[in-house]
């Protein structure tokens, strides 16, 4: 099956649109329909990835050590971390919601930060999944990334909602903060991986 | 007279040429099997009217309050603005500021540059920024986190039940079915079709002296 790039054409990642740049693939141009950019390839893809990747890792210590959320009473300030809160519905019997929380908020982020440590791992030689299956990997982390949002929603509506001044309050902190980096570093780590680039990697073969 | 698209797989890139989809169909890639181009069932018409839907329901939520709480005897209920408000006053402004931006301002927004695009295209108005902002919805597309917020929401009214007495209001209904809507509507709408709608159109009409258009390909 002949592939774009070696038949020097360029396809548009916005609207689709299949062009033959004048200059080459990997010439600057601009789609003739939607005017965005023309790569062949995501631009520095690997870089990008790596660096989100590492970053988000980085940044998921202080989301689980510093407090997400603080909740005030009367007076009486309750920091709760991610873990802690999972702990709390465990201890009320509420299977379903810590089921729910811990899903979205350790295993998905784990799990997606081990895939595209494998994917990236596996275009320097070392993977040992089909082309078909790493792709598919791909697809699926892209996919589920963004229920690792539910968490960061959360405590957003929550923070909104709960307001009566020095009654009550629900606070974020500084762990929700880099929860939310490390869901959005992800994500954006997931999406800028290229995943033509494992295919490329099957025809040098 | 079936037309034929060329297409390069996002995820192989393996050109191909494919037979554009009838409604309701799927295009896959013959190398690798990733969904290439989906038709959707109908036209424009209906997520036009299932976004305006969600738009007015959207806006008119925030006349009624979203949720009543009662914590420690004191009873409070509050609006979608209101939260942004209360948080503006009482924490810290940079929470209130995105609070606001992110549950108000930028749905508000997609909603209505949606609709722009697509009764634009539908009733061949020619709107200015069409192209602009078709490109930027295009860009937004895996940012789209309707499902997310509404699971979000179920989430945050259990966690809130533990700590108070909650009523829910109308506000509230009339959020969560505007949500729905906006997601029945985006089901609707694939933005290649839109593209070559687009592209359609302007065709029909005489190009602009000093801009020209230029599609090369091979077969």
């Amino acid at each position: 099956m002949p592939r774009a790039r070696d038949l020097g054409l360029v396809s548009c990642h916005l609207c689709g649109l299949v062009v033959r740049p004048p200059g080459g693939v990997d010439s600057h141009v601009r789609c003739p329909r939607c005017g965005s950019g023309l790569h062949s390839r995501y631009p520095n893809s690997l870089s990008r990835t790596w660096a989100l990747l590492i970053a988000s890792i980085i940044l998921y210590i202080p989301a689980n050590v510093l407090p997400i959320m603080t909740t005030t009473v009367l007076g009486v300030e309750s920091p709760s971390t991610i873990l802690s809160g999972v702990v709390y519905f465990i201890e009320e019997r509420d299977w379903l919601v810590a089921t729910v929380i811990f899903t979205a908020s350790v295993v998905v982020p784990v799990l997606k930060m081990l895939s595209l440590l494998y994917l990236l791992l596996s275009l320097r030689g070392h993977g040992r999944l089909r082309t078909l299956h790493r792709a598919r990997l791909h697809k699926v982390t892209e996919l589920i990334g963004r229920w690792s949002m539910v968490d960061v929603f959360v405590i957003g509506i929550l923070t909104a909602l709960v307001q009566m001044g020095m009654l009550s309050s629900i606070e974020p902190g500084l762990g929700a903060l880099a929860f939310a980096a490390v869901v959005i570093l992800t994500m954006l780590a997931a999406e800028s991986f290229d995943p033509r680039l494992l295919w490329d990697q099957e025809c040098r073969q | 007279m079936e037309e034929r698209i060329l297409f390069a797989c996002p995820r192989c890139d393996a050109l191909q040429q494919v037979p554009e989809p009838k409604p309701d169909e799927v295009a896959l890639c013959a190398c690798c099997g990733a969904r290439l181009l989906r038709r959707p069932k109908g036209g424009l018409d209906r997520p036009i009217a299932l976004m305006s839907g969600a738009l007015i329901l959207f806006l008119v939520s925030n006349l009624f309050p979203l949720i009543s709480l009662k914590i420690g005897g004191v009873e409070l209920e509050t609006t979608l603005l209101g939260t942004s408000l209360a948080l503006w006053q009482h924490s810290s402004k940079v929470v209130a500021t995105v609070v606001f931006l992110v549950s108000f301002l930028v749905p508000v927004v997609i909603m209505g540059v949606t609709l722009h695009v697509l009764v634009s295209i539908r009733y061949r108005l020619f709107l200015p920024f069409t192209r602009r902002l078709l490109a930027f919805l295009s860009h937004l597309h895996p940012w789209e986190m309707g499902d997310v917020y509404i699971v979000s929401m179920l989430v945050a009214m259990v966690k809130l039940i533990n700590m108070a007495r909650v009523i829910v209001d109308d506000g509230f209904y009339a959020l969560s079915a505007a949500v729905v809507l906006a997601i029945a509507a985006r089901a609707g709408i694939e933005t290649w079709l839109l593209w070559r709608l687009l592209e359609r159109e302007e065709a029909t009409v005489a190009p602009i002296p000093g801009r020209r258009i230029r599609r090369e390909a091979t077969s």
